[in-house]
């Protein structure tokens, strides 16, 4: 069953001003419950404003955006709380939207206003912490005696701990080392290892994207080039470079090869995959 | 090669003077480090490490507790030599939306000229000199709140350029950037060293644009770990990952398949090399 669909959407920036400009432009997409998607455009290619879409800070200039089979009505204040609890969504650099006292009490912000019980609520700090690498002892600290790192973490888990359906997070890994980078997204295919929620990864990186995502979605300028399997997608590496975008080292090497008369059959878009690969073809020659 | 600029045992600490009694926080104790006329250093290290800190003391932001910094033989403790050095040694920040201060394009190239007093006619001929050496010469009467991730970072490298540095630091230009605004980015950094001879120092966590660097130093805990050519640092692929650090893709795949018996030459850090070296391996196979 799709949790997410869009029907002919459309939203416009500055309408009726000299600033016009069309962000989204007939956007039709649908999102498989359970899914782990990921989301590439170039800069101002209207992903972030489609995902505003989502969990409804956007009303669509024309057009329809459905969450799990239910059309979203902009004008019944109701649901579109609903709507917020259902697909949660982490901002870029999220650390800096933290302001409690304690850890405990930031994660529990966002399961206090769906007015859960305390029992509730204080299991799914626990759990969510647990999920994030967050230690018990941890949550009495200040969030702002934390690590960059670890504050992003804590971020994270206020908006995983309201266990969304969606999830969507715009640029986790942003101006993270390579090993903090790698912490978020192996947290990220771990909560979806065991909620089997759908998640949604916007991201700049196609290393990234390519190491955990099982699908990808493409916008370029307002509109949807394509959503597709992360092989598929990566096939189209010429399309993909002449929109800004790229596709991972891995595979720019193992398409030169192929190019170049190897016989390669399949596409490559992680190191792991490339090793196996040329040990299987290495095997054939003998 | 000429030593352009000198960090001779400084330490540096924050100290942070809500607390009672200060808190006090050693980023460093004792680094030394020279950069060369003309070179292209990158800086790595994982998040606190102090790389950020440290090119701070390089154009007098901040100001170490003890040890001495020479830029270009002028101290940055001399208060008569400030204007002087933040002249010679240019900074680019992470976010191009924190340094652009105009509306126009060639205004805000033209901002640091005007505060420096320098003649209508000379700042022209500079503003226009820097936008076409940056490629950003047609966007001159653009708005910069138009312009791309990577277009704006031009323009803030251009307001730099024009101010005719001899060094240029830049901390994480291409962290906010999709994959075709770091390329142009790098490509500009690059240009400059080459055609023009500008130093360049570039912090970054991004490992395939360190590959790109004459230099590579890492930094672990205030304390210089690793200083050399780009070869010999990424082919120790375990000592990166210990640092917290990573290898680029190529690089990674090599020293997997190594693990597994293969014989490949560890230094391969481009794309280009390890092309050539699995089209050796497997072209019988064609």
């Amino acid at each position: 069953m799709a949790v997410i669909e869009t029907e002919n959407l459309t939203y416009v920036y500055g309408e009726g001003t000299p600033f016009r400009k069309v962000a989204l432009d007939n956007v039709n997409l649908s999102v498989e419950e359970g899914e782990l998607v990921g989301v590439i455009g170039h800069t101002g290619s209207g992903k972030s404003t489609l995902i505003e879409h989502f969990n409804a800070l956007l009303r669509p200039t024309s057009g329809n955006v459905f969450i799990d089979g239910e059309r979203i009505n902009w004008d019944e204040k109701k649901t579109l709380r609903d709507i917020r609890f259902k697909v949660g969504l982490v901002f870029q650099y999220p650390e800096y939207q933290l302001f409690e006292d304690t850890v405990y009490k930031d994660i529990a912000f966002g399961p206090k206003n769906m007015e859960l019980d305390e029992n509730e609520i204080d299991r799914r700090v626990r759990e969510t912490a647990r999920l994030v690498g967050i230690s018990e002892d941890m949550l009495t600290k200040s969030p702002f005696d934390l690590s960059g790192g670890q504050k992003r973490r804590v971020a994270i888990a206020g908006v995983m701990a309201m266990e969304p359906k969606v999830l969507i997070l715009d640029e986790p890994t942003a101006g993270l080392d390579p090993k903090g980078r790698e912490t978020i997204l192996e947290m990220i295919h771990h909560y979806h290892r065991e909620k089997k929620n759908t998640v949604m990864l916007v991201s700049h990186s196609m290393e990234d994207v390519a190491k955990i995502a099982k699908k990808i979605l493409v916008m370029n300028d307002g509109r949807l080039f394509c959503y597709d399997d992360t092989k598929k997608v990566f096939e189209r590496a010429d399309e993909l470079n002449a929109m800004g975008l790229s596709v991972p080292q891995i595979t720019r090497v193992f398409n030169r090869l192929k190019e170049k008369g190897i016989n390669i059959t399949e596409d490559v878009y992680t190191v792991d995959f490339g090793k196996k690969l040329v040990e299987k073809v290495m095997e054939m020659k003998k | 090669m000429e030593k352009f600029i000198e960090a001779k045992n400084i330490t540096f600490s924050y100290i942070n003077e809500m607390e009672e009694p200060p808190v006090k926080t050693t980023v460093f104790e004792n680094l030394s480090l020279d950069i060369y006329k003309g070179e292209f250093v990158a800086i790595l290290g994982h998040n606190g490490s102090g790389k950020s800190t440290l090119a701070k003391c390089f154009n007098a932001i901040n100001i170490p507790q003890s040890g001495e910094i020479l830029v270009n033989g002028m101290s940055i403790r001399d208060q008569q030599k400030l204007l002087d050095i933040r002249q010679s040694v240019g900074m680019v920040f992470q976010n191009p939306d924190n340094q652009i201060v105009a509306t126009i394009v060639e205004e805000d190239v033209a901002f640091a000229l005007e505060n420096m007093g320098v003649e209508p006619a000379e700042i022209r001929r500079r503003v226009d000199e820097s936008l076409k050496t940056v490629g950003m010469y047609e966007y001159r009467e653009h708005a910069p709140h138009k312009l791309s991730g990577g277009q704006k970072q031009r323009v803030a490298i251009a307001g730099i350029l024009a101010m005719r540095p001899e060094c240029i630091l830049l901390d994480e230009p291409t962290a906010m950037l999709d994959p075709k605004g770091r390329r142009e980015v790098l490509k500009t950094v690059k240009e400059l060293n080459k055609n023009s001879g500008v130093t360049i120092v570039l912090i970054t966590h991004y490992m395939d644009e360190a590959v790109q660097a004459d230099r590579v130093v890492v930094i672990d805990n205030g304390r210089i770990v690793m200083d050399d050519k780009p070869k010999k640092i990424f082919s120790q692929v375990n000592k990166l990952k210990t640092l917290g650090l990573d290898v680029p893709q190529v690089t990674e795949l090599v020293y997997t398949l190594n693990a597994d018996g293969f014989d490949l030459d560890p230094e391969i850090i481009t794309e280009d090399e390890c092309v050539d070296a699995l089209y050796e391996l497997l072209k019988s196979n064609a």
